[in-house]
């Protein structure tokens, strides 16, 4: 990817806490955060408006959830790299979003180091 | 080791290239050395045809003298002619043979040959057609006559030309024998010339065959080196494999195990490893289906070049299995193991394996759990002692010994004679009646932790009763946790005497206890009903999320042989009040009844009859239905039994053995023991009990007890 461009972040979590602990705990350099979706449709809108490079996607949310909405991030931009944000309640869950294109998975909860290494490690997959 | 798979074709390529070059180079020079041989064989063929020819033009001189001097002396001449035509024709053969010789030895172009051969040709030609003519004439040469022999005109023409043969012999032995030597000379150039470089290319091919050899030395030296290297690298990765302890194998894209793994695999998995095999069949005999379905998925996504490995670390679903191995003698073993996966990169991205790592991890998991255990006990050690400081020593001393009496008595019950079934059962109940006694005072002292060790002798001997039939046998584990349960709490006796040591009389530690409770605590050294009873409602309505106020008269009164029996069933009944009576929160609010519940205990003289001690709530009254109800699932009652029922009779039933209508077991009620250890110690005192109750409003147990020193009479009578 050229380096000079930056990465744009999408953050999708249906609580508004963790969007903002996401938001505020991003520190990679040349990651933009281009907007904020509280379920999957509203991802997809933004997605279709700012085009992200990266997505950070919680699993558990209402309307569509993030299985599908991976699904469909991936089925419109096959480049986008999503870190699948969850409890580790479920292993089969988060291994099905990677199977549908996730690149990596990070558990809930974490801490601000974590969430920095994991996108540091998305943006180099 | 590693080496790409570009350098190694060409380092096994080299050899071969360079052994053909050779060779070739070594075919051609022999190519050229036969030619230039069989050159020089014709060379010297011609060269010896022609040094045979350059006697022949003085042969015929001497032929055509014979026949001139037979010609004068009419000798016979027949023969010479012949001759000289036999030597003539081989002459002619010859040169043709000697052309044919020249093309043979690459001579047809040579300038200076032909120039000599046509010198050669042009000499002959002007000698040959006298021999020619000398050679027409057939027939005697001679004709008889009488003068006698003399020449006849063949004779005479014979003559003229063998004259002129002769004539022309002295010219044609010098042209034809000077070509005939001059070719020669030429031909033995072209022999010379010839010979050297025939041994010009024999020189050079044997040094070509000579560095071939040596080449082929060097390369089969370098290849055996190679080779030695190769066979200690794999001895080396044998010794590797063979030590190390993780098990180490490779999977394919399809997931088939490599022929390579470490010797340490087939230990952790105790089973031989089958050649061909897959992962899944590994897997197979030591997990569920499920996690087997899951591992392969997860297994899967490492192959996924948009999959960063490190990110799915934790979503492996075989970072830590129990496994279970059949044992050799019988049984089964516990393992823990902990699978690893790491791609194998090669130049061009993912390589063609995926790296697996088993480890065994049962001692490390083992030592985590004991670690954890003892974290537990220390904390519980802690608490108790916290608990422990919190309670007066006199308080504790009293409770030890009250609890050290019960569980006395409990071992006696059991030692009582009786192995028939409902002897067995009726025992059981006695001694839970007494166990759940001590547990009911050590919650109401708020010593949590003794409370939670006997809950758990209460819950093996609930397992027991439980149970469809029972046998003297059954008892012995309970014997062992009654005894130590004793020993536990005659340590806490000894605590309890020492604390009373150290602890001025009527002081606390002031540090640890809640300001209200010291100073409730500080009045006296043994506890008061009311303050027993305060704290009991307190905690069993903060664990059932209740609020509930206690209202207490006539306490005080209660005559001394009373006092220890009044204290048991005013804390059981006082319990059994906030958690059976009072309805939750959100139900009392629903009624429109006030937040706060309240329990009212009272002991008060009945005339002169004796006393009562009544313990009153205002909740939601006894649930007639529930307990018909609970009363049929435990079998307590037939259905037909139940149908002719009266209400009072029904209420009756909830002071039975093991009767309980709460749903869940808690430390604070469920066991269905509570008012049947009442009902039991107010028949021992020769009371009777009595049950007022309103749907929704309240419930009151009346418990009636004689005076003193009616009891005897009273249980008597009974």
């Amino acid at each position: 990817m050229n380096a000079a461009r930056a990465h744009r972040l999408m953050i999708v979590d249906d609580s508004n806490i963790m969007r903002r602990k996401i938001e505020r705990s991003q520190e990679i350099p040349n990651v933009e955060i281009v907007g904020t979706a509280g379920n999957g449709h509203e991802a997809l809108v933004l997605h279709a408006s700012s085009h992200p490079t990266l997505v950070t996607m919680d699993l558990t949310m209402p309307e569509m959830d993030g299985i599908e909405c991976v699904e469909q991030l991936v089925g419109r931009d096959p480049d986008i790299r999503i870190l699948v944000i969850s409890a580790l309640a479920d292993k089969a869950t988060a291994i099905e979003a990677l199977e549908k294109g996730a690149s990596g998975f990070l558990c809930k909860p974490f801490t601000e180091r974590q969430l920095n290494d994991a996108l540091a490690k998305l943006i180099e997959t | 080791m590693k080496r790409r798979r570009g350098d190694f074709d060409l380092a096994q390529l080299l050899p071969v290239a360079v052994a053909t070059s050779f060779a070739a180079v070594l075919t051609l020079l022999l190519t050229f050395g036969i030619q230039r041989a069989s050159q020089l064989q014709s060379a010297s063929s011609a060269l010896q045809l022609a040094s045979e020819l350059r006697s022949l033009p003085q042969y015929f001189g001497t032929e055509l003298t014979l026949i001139q001097r037979g010609l004068e002396a009419r000798t016979f001449v027949a023969e010479p002619i012949t001759d000289i035509a036999t030597a003539r024709e081989g002459f002619d053969k010859a040169l043709v043979r000697i052309d044919a010789d020249l093309v043979a030895a690459g001579l047809g172009g040579s300038a200076d040959i032909q120039r000599v051969r046509g010198a050669l040709d042009a000499a002959w030609q002007r000698f040959s057609p006298l021999l020619v003519a000398i050679g027409r004439h057939k027939g005697s040469p001679y004709a008889d006559t009488l003068a006698g022999s003399r020449l006849n005109a063949t004779g005479r023409a014979l003559k003229a030309d063998v004259d002129e043969g002769l004539a022309a012999q002295a010219a044609a032995t010098r042209d034809v024998g000077g070509a005939l030597k001059d070719l020669a000379g030429g031909l033995q150039d072209t022999v010379g010339s010839r010979g050297r470089s025939l041994r010009t290319f024999l020189v050079i091919g044997a040094a070509v065959a000579g560095l071939l050899l040596a080449l082929m030395l060097y390369f089969s030296l370098r290849s055996r080196r190679a080779s030695a290297d190769a066979r200690r690298a794999e001895r080396q990765v044998a010794d590797i494999l063979g030590t190390v302890r993780e098990g180490l194998f490779l999977l394919d894209r399809n997931l088939a195990l490599g022929a390579v793994y470490s010797a340490s695999l087939t230990r952790i998995l105790h089973s031989e490893i089958v050649r061909d095999s897959s992962f899944e069949d590994l897997l197979r005999p030591l997990v569920p289906a499920k996690t087997l379905a899951t591992a392969m998925k997860f297994v899967n996504l490492l192959w996924k070049e948009k999959v960063h490995e490190d990110l799915i670390d934790t979503v492996n679903p075989l970072n830590q299995i129990e496994v279970q191995f059949s044992r050799a003698g019988g049984g089964a073993e516990s393992r823990h193991l902990s699978f690893a996966f790491k791609r194998v990169k090669s130049a061009g991205g993912l390589g063609e394996h995926l790296l697996g790592i088993v480890t065994d991890v049962t001692d490390r998991v083992q030592i985590s759990r004991e670690l954890e255990q003892s974290k537990a006990e220390n904390q519980a050690q802690l608490d108790l002692v916290m608990q422990l400081l919190q309670v007066p020593a006199a308080q504790l001393q009293s409770f030890v010994r009250d609890a050290d009496m019960a569980l006395r008595k409990s071992n006696a019950i059991l030692k009582q004679p009786g192995r028939e079934e409902s002897e067995l059962r009726t025992k059981l109940n006695g001694v839970f009646r007494e166990v759940h006694t001590v547990k009911g005072e050590a919650s109401a002292l708020a010593l949590g932790s003794i409370a939670a060790r006997v809950h758990q002798l209460e819950e093996s001997l609930v397992a027991l009763r439980d149970r469809a039939h029972v046998d003297g046998n059954d008892f012995i584990p309970i014997v062992v946790r009654l005894d130590e349960l004793m020993s536990y709490l005659g340590g806490i006796g000894q605590f309890a005497d020492r604390l009373s040591e150290v602890q001025p009389k009527g002081d606390t530690m002031k540090s640890v206890v809640p300001p209200l409770l010291a100073k409730q605590l500080l009045t006296t050294d043994d506890p008061s009903l009311e303050q027993l009873l305060t704290q009991v409602v307190r905690e069993a309505a903060s664990a059932q999320a209740k609020r509930v106020a206690l209202a207490c008269r006539g306490l005080d009164l209660i005559p001394a042989p009373y006092r220890k029996a009044a204290k048991d069933i005013a804390i059981h009944m006082a319990r059994n009040a906030v958690v059976h009576g009072i309805e939750a929160p959100d139900a009392r609010q629903a009624a429109s009844k006030p937040d706060t519940a309240s329990v009212r205990v009272s002991f008060e003289a009945n005339g002169t009859d004796g006393y009562v001690l009544t313990v009153e709530d205002d909740g939601q009254g006894l649930p007639f239905e529930r307990i018909l109800d609970a009363a049929l699932r435990k079998g307590l009652l037939s259905p037909s039994d139940a149908a002719r029922m009266d209400r009072s009779a029904v209420y009756g039933l909830i002071f039975r053995a093991g009767f309980s209508t709460a749903e869940q077991v808690t430390e604070h009620a469920g066991r269905g023991v509570g008012l049947d250890a009442v009902s039991q110690a107010v028949r021992e005192l020769g009371g009777s009990i009595g049950i007022a109750t309103a749907d929704g409003k309240f419930t009151r147990f009346r418990m009636k007890l004689p005076q003193p020193g009616d009891k005897i009479a009273a249980t008597h009578a009974a």
